[in-house]
Formats: structure tokens, C-alpha cells, sequence
């Protein structure tokens, strides 16, 4: 029990440092490009490698921000044919859809840490800083890997929930 | 069993998982994962997708205008702008009938034009412009009514995220869409206003007149809005020009917004680092449905219903004007239950080919879902933006909510039909572009 509670709570650690680190290159991104608009329009010259920059920072921030979001309810789901269905049905729906969704999201994150690990292995570069793809690709991975953790965390809670009588958890 | 029947038990089995509440962009892969493999009989090609599909949705340069003027939109609004585009909408507008009411049109598409958020729009507008109506015993139905449906401007006026990602999905242009969506904005803009004008001067009762500001009080009220107006100016301008992509617009406009926070409170941290925050999960959820909207996609074309379906519209022997009008009347059924940015991701790859097969312009179409779609967002029975404004004014009832809404749900369709029979509207802007 105290194993698992020091998993739950690593797990929102994790996830929270997901979203900081995402919002950090939201920054960054914003940042780098400006600069790079402004010195193009004003000394005729550009950061270097500053797109590729970007795009990098955008598949860290898309990827390690997804266990937060799916934590935080944040992903868009389709409230109106169930709303108005009692608790306990309510619940038995989304142990069966959790379900599902974990099968695909176990599926999905295996599949992009073996692409990534492939690429690595191929040895792809970035065009123009010619920094190696497949790390940004294992990089996506490890985030779906964090957001099909959360995933679990509530498919278990809805699990115990149902089998001590406490219900699903908020 | 033939691949388009495949395709289409895959949309079906699709929609029911959605029923049940099953996370959109989940539910998109999982049907696009088995389909993909039914087809095939290959699980590799399938799992293979799984693994390539993911960091390819998501790794394109034209993808970070997403996040960016999604920043921009969160910092204009914990800028607390909306507060002055009311007040100078308010003293510009104020003497008119139903003068409060035009005003807060006004304000909504001025605080649209720095967000792509409906849902932004009506909650910060709602929260300033229906108390300061009620207070001046406007109506309010009339009073909720205008914010609901100057909300819904925040996804038609850029930068909007419905045209970025409607962009994505056709491969169209998104400078070509974003500039597209400024004219038809204005435009509805302008009708809801003049329904609200109309409704005061028929019932003078329900909106007291102000008395008129002076040209002076005029202009000084422009001191609080000359950034959201500038920056604008520059993001669009520098798009329209060809100066910048929309990517880098973006960029510009989020940095630009920033600073207008900075200017108004100073190093603010906490709603700085809130902004990124709530950027960071909207992009993240954004992209877990791109994501799996590609999953799907592959499965869609493996099943060649699109191609299928663009075959069978070409064969009805029915005007391509009522096929419009029901695959709009479709958009407003669905708009009244899924979000936007779903909508698009599932059904432009299916519709996309037929509409361009019959003749349309893919930029039109894509105005015209977006209008479309914003309908949904205010008619019953779920109308998300009338359920924010019921939280921010819990004391107006639901059912005046929704009674308010229809005056200018009329006004948008009849500003459709305008545009549907009249499409040079749309294009004219984006045809000067091209020139």
C-alpha cells in the first residue's frame, strides 16, 4: 500500500513537471521565434536552425503535457447521451471506454518508443542542426507512456472504487 | 465484407464509442487502429501506424500557430483588456437603441480578434458586459442573448483555431483561411448588432437609451484598446502582406500580448505562468484528437469511403445547393453535441472530396463550416457558450438564455444563405491575397 501510494504520488509529479517543462518551451518557442522574425525584418539575418528548434519544442510540449491534461479532464468527450444516466451506470461505461482507451494508449506508446528506438538506430538527423530524430521521437514516447500511467491510475481507482463501495474517484 | 462497408461500420462504431463518452481523440485511433487492420490483415502495418503516426502528426512547423495564438488569446485575456474594449465599445456605441448591447458586439469581435476562443470570448465579455446591462435595466434575454452570440465571433474572426485546424486537415492555406474568416466576421458582426437595434426599437422597454458620449470622450476611450487594435493589425497585416506565415504571426501576436499584460500589470507571474499553463493542456488535448484523427484518416482512405461517398453525390440527381443545405443542417445537428475542433477532424476528410468535387471552393467551405458550427455552439440542447454565460450570471434563467439567442441565431442564418448564394463574399479578400 505505501509502494503504491508513492507511485500515485510520483506518477502527479511526473505529470505536473510535464506540463511545467511544456509550458517552459511554450515560452521558448514563442521567444525564439520572435527574435527571429525581428532580426529578420531588421538585420536581414535569422537564428539558426530556428524552425527546427521550434518544432522540437512543440513535440516535447504536446507530448509531456498529455498526462496533465487527461488528469485535469481537459480531453474532449461527448457529456450529453449520458448525463442524465444514474452514478453506477455511469461509472461501468467508463471502466469499458477506459479500458479501450488504455488498450490503444498501451499499444500507441510501445509503437513510438520502438520507432524512436528504430531511428536512433538509423541514425536520422535533423536537415539543418542536425540533431538526432530519434530522441524527440523517445522523447514522445516516454510522454504517452506518462499519460498511459494516469490512464491506469484511474482505471485502478474505478476498480477499487467499485469494489469497496466508494465509487469512482474524482 | 466490401472495404466501404468497413469504412462505414468504422464511423458508425465511432460515433457510438462517442456516445458513450469515450475521449474523442482515443476513440478516433482505436477505430482507425482496427480498421486499419481489418482492411489489411496485417497487424504490423497497424501497430507501425500506431508508432510513426503520433510524432508525424504532431513535429510540423505550420502546428505551432496553435499553441502560440492560443497564448496570445490567454494572455489578452489575463491581460484584463476586456474590461477597456467594453468600456470604449460602450462610448462609441452607447447612444444607439439597444446601445449597450451594440456595444458589447463590438467589444466581443475586438477581443476576438486576439483570441480563437468562442468559449474566451463569452466568458470574459459575459462576466463584464451583462452585469453592466442589467444594471441599466436592459432585458436579460437581450442582455445574455448578445454575449452568446458575440462569443461565437471568437472562432469566425482570426486568428480562430477552427480555421488553423481546418487548414491542417484540408491542406489548405492557413494564412488564405485566416484572412478568409475577416470579412464574413465583420459581416456577422454587424447583424448581430443591428438585430440588437432592432429588438431595442421595437421594444423600447427592453433596453433603456444612453445619453450620447462627446466626440472627445470618444476618442480618449480609444487609449485602452490601441494594442489589442495594433497588434491586430500587425499579425494580419504582416500575414496579408506575406511578410510573415502564421506560425511567426503567431509568434508576434502571442509576444505582442504579452507585452500588453506586462504594460497593463506589470510582471504579473502567477497569470503569465497561468496563460502558459492553460496553453500547454488546450494544445496538449488539441493535438491528442489530431493525433488520432491521422489514425483514422489512414483507415479512411484504406476503406475508400470518402471516394465512395464523393461518387455517390456526383450520381444524386439533386441541386449541389440542397446538398449543402443538408450537410449544413448536419453541422448544426452535430455542433449541438461535439466541439468544434472534433467536428472538423471528423468529418471535412469525408466531406472535403465531395464538396470539391461538385465545383466549391475548399476556402469557402471552410467559412462556411466554421459559421456553421458556431450555431451549435448557442442552440439548444447542449449550446456550450450559453451554459458559460449561465456561470458567470447565475442569476438569469437558462431558458431566457437560450429565449435570447434565437434573434441572432435567425440573423446567422440569413447571413449564411448571404454568403452561400453570394460566395464571392468569402473569397473576395483571399482573391486580392492572391493577386
Amino acid at each position: 500500500m505505501r509502494f503504491t501510494n508513492w507511485l500515485i504520488r510520483a506518477l502527479d509529479k511526473a505529470s505536473k513537471f510535464g506540463t511545467l517543462v511544456g509550458a517552459a518551451l511554450c515560452f521558448a518557442m514563442m521567444a525564439v521565434l520572435t527574435i527571429d522574425v525581428i532580426l529578420r525584418a531588421t538585420f536581414n539575418t535569422a537564428i539558426y536552425g530556428a524552425i527546427e528548434l521550434a518544432v522540437f519544442a512543440l513535440v516535447l510540449m504536446a507530448f509531456f503535457a498529455q498526462a496533465e491534461a487527461f488528469t485535469a479532464g481537459r480531453h474532449i468527450t461527448v457529456d450529453f447521451f449520458i448525463q442524465r444516466a444514474p452514478a453506477p451506470v455511469k461509472t461501468v461505461i467508463e471502466f469499458v471506454t477506459l479500458t479501450i482507451s488504455l488498450g490503444i494508449m498501451v499499444l500507441m506508446s510501445i509503437a513510438t518508443m520502438l520507432s524512436g528506438l528504430e531511428t536512433i538506430e538509423e541514425g536520422e538527423i535533423s536537415f539543418t542542426l542536425q540533431l538526432p530524430v530519434g530522441y524527440f521521437k523517445l522523447a514522445a514516447g516516454v510522454g504517452l507512456i506518462l499519460l498511459t500511467l494516469a490512464m491506469l491510475r484511474r482505471w485502478l481507482g474505478l476498480l477499487v472504487g467499485a469494489r469497496d463501495g466508494s465509487g469512482p474517484p474524482r | 465484407m466490401s472495404t466501404i462497408a468497413i469504412g462505414l461500420l468504422g464511423v458508425i462504431v465511432m460515433l457510438v464509442l462517442m456516445a458513450l463518452r469515450m475521449h474523442i481523440g482515443f476513440t478516433m485511433a482505436v477505430v482507425g487502429f482496427v480498421g486499419i487492420y481489418i482492411i489489411t490483415g496485417d497487424w504490423y502495418i497497424a501497430f507501425h501506424s500506431l508508432g510513426t503516426v503520433p510524432y508525424s502528426s504532431v513535429a510540423t512547423f505550420l502546428l505551432i500557430a496553435v499553441p502560440l495564438f492560443t497564448l496570445m488569446g490567454r494572455f489578452a485575456y489575463h491581460s484584463g483588456i476586456s474590461a477597456d474594449l467594453y468600456a470604449t465599445a460602450s462610448t462609441w456605441m452607447r447612444h444607439l437603441p439597444g446601445g449597450l448591447a451594440v456595444a458589447t458586439v463590438g467589444a466581443c469581435a475586438m477581443f476576438s480578434a486576439v483570441s480563437g476562443s468562442s468559449l474566451a470570448a463569452a466568458a470574459s465579455m459575459g462576466a463584464i458586459a451583462v452585469p453592466e446591462m442589467l444594471r441599466h435595466k436592459i432585458d436579460p434575454r437581450l442582455a445574455t442573448g448578445v454575449v452568446a452570440a458575440g462569443g461565437t465571433l471568437g472562432i469566425m474572426i482570426p486568428p480562430s483555431l477552427g480555421f488553423i485546424i481546418y487548414g491542417l486537415i484540408a491542406e489548405e492555406s492557413i494564412g488564405t483561411l485566416l484572412i478568409a474568416g475577416i470579412l464574413p466576421g465583420i459581416i456577422l458582426a454587424g447583424s448581430f448588432m443591428v438585430v440588437a437595434m432592432i429588438w431595442a426599437t421595437l421594444s423600447p422597454a427592453m433596453a433603456t437609451r444612453q445619453a450620447a458620449a462627446t466626440w472627445g470622450e470618444r476618442f480618449r476611450s480609444l487609449g485602452g484598446v490601441w494594442g489589442i487594435l495594433v497588434l491586430f493589425g500587425l499579425v494580419m497585416g504582416g500575414i496579408y502582406g506575406g511578410f510573415m506565415t502564421p506560425t511567426e504571426a503567431a509568434a508576434i501576436g502571442a509576444a505582442g500580448s504579452l507585452l500588453l499584460l506586462v504594460l497593463r500589470k506589470g510582471w504579473s507571474l502567477p497569470e503569465i505562468s497561468e496563460s502558459l499553463r492553460e496553453t500547454t493542456a488546450i494544445t496538449a488535448m488539441i493535438f491528442m484528437i489530431l493525433i488520432g484523427a491521422h489514425v483514422f484518416n489512414v483507415f479512411l482512405a484504406l476503406s475508400r469511403l470518402p471516394t465512395s461517398i464523393t461518387d455517390f453525390v456526383i450520381a444524386l440527381e439533386i441541386s449541389p445547393i440542397m446538398i449543402l443545405l443538408v450537410i449544413f443542417a448536419g453541422y448544426v445537428v452535430l455542433g449541438c453535441f461535439l466541439d468544434t475542433l472534433a467536428m472538423i477532424v471528423l468529418t471535412v476528410p469525408i466531406l472535403l472530396p465531395a464538396i470539391q468535387a461538385m465545383g466549391y471552393d475548399p476556402i469557402w467551405f471552410g467559412v462556411m463550416i466554421v459559421m456553421v458550427m458556431e450555431m451549435g455552439l448557442i442552440t439548444p440542447p447542449v449550446g456550450m457558450i450559453v451554459y458559460v454565460i449561465k456561470g458567470v450570471v447565475p442569476a438569469v434563467e437558462l431558458r431566457d438564455i437560450f429565449v435570447g439567442v434565437w434573434p441572432f441565431v435567425a440573423a446567422q442564418v440569413a447571413i449564411l444563405m448571404l454568403f452561400l448564394f453570394w460566395p464571392d463574399i468569402t473569397l473576395w479578400l483571399p482573391g486580392l491575397m492572391r493577386d
